[in-house]
């Protein structure tokens, strides 16, 4: 199995793939399988977040599409949850899940135009397996929780992420300097 | 390809969208954190002795 980062995230995106399609063919599939793709989506975020858009927005340049990326992220993990909160078999779930699919598939689309052959040519293949073990540590880590658990640091790191100066600020000064760039 | 205002209101967009919801999912996790820090700080006090040592002896 590749260790390369590039290789594990595009192998992450096909088996999200393959559940879109499980989810809209068979209904009878969905009280199964609806945790499984939000588990899985979630800790996928959870680690790029972590520990791939970092070293794509710093040593491979990729700022401006990271910062695109983080924001695609956070709009997932939002319809993830609601589609947590929707009957599988109510009348919303069809309508939440098209939701989910158009976004993320919008996000694999432009994350496999944009940073990832970003990386693949701004970051050689040591350290693109390095970063693929950090990847899968992290995302072990994180299977399990739901979309909008995160810690006060890894809501950190999505703003910085986002080009936001966090810093090691305290709760007043990350709030201002939150609000300040909430409001540009 | 972008021009270079492209880019920068792209990133504008993004930045700020970012820091919207970061900013409103704050108050719940500095709520959680806080409570976290609060349940260790307490079980500390009691490893040290805190209130249990300084129950009356029977």
């Amino acid at each position: 199995m590749s260790e390369d980062v590039v290789d594990l995230i595009m192998q992450d995106h096909r088996e999200v793939e393959s559940i879109f399609e499980k989810l809209q063919r068979e209904p009878e599939v969905r009280a199964g399988l609806t945790p499984v793709l939000v588990t899985l989506l979630a800790a996928h975020s959870r680690a790029e977040e972590s520990e791939v858009y970092p070293a794509a927005r710093d040593e491979a340049g990729e700022a401006e599409d990271v910062a695109h990326s983080q924001e695609e992220h956070l709009l997932a993990d939002r319809l993830l949850a609601e589609l947590s909160e929707c009957d599988p078999f109510g009348d919303d779930y069809e309508k939440k899940l098209k939701e989910v699919v158009d976004a993320v598939t919008h996000h694999v689309e432009e994350e496999e135009k944009t940073v990832l052959p970003g990386m693949r040519s701004g970051l050689d293949d040591a350290r693109r397996a390095e970063l693929g073990q950090a990847f899968l540590k992290s995302r072990q880590e994180h299977l399990g929780d739901m979309p909008q658990d995160r810690t006060r640091a890894e809501m950190k790191q999505q703003a910085a992420n986002a080009d936001i100066p966090v810093g090691d600020k305290g709760k007043e000064a990350l709030r201002d300097v939150l609000d300040e760039h909430a409001d540009e | 390809m972008y021009t270079v205002r492209g880019i920068d209101e792209w990133w504008l967009v993004a930045r700020s969208s970012v820091a919207k919801h970061c900013a409103s999912a704050l108050a719940a996790v500095d709520e959680k954190e806080d409570a976290q820090e609060k349940r260790a700080s307490d079980s500390d006090d009691v490893d040290r002795g805190g209130w249990w040592g300084r129950l009356p002896a029977c």
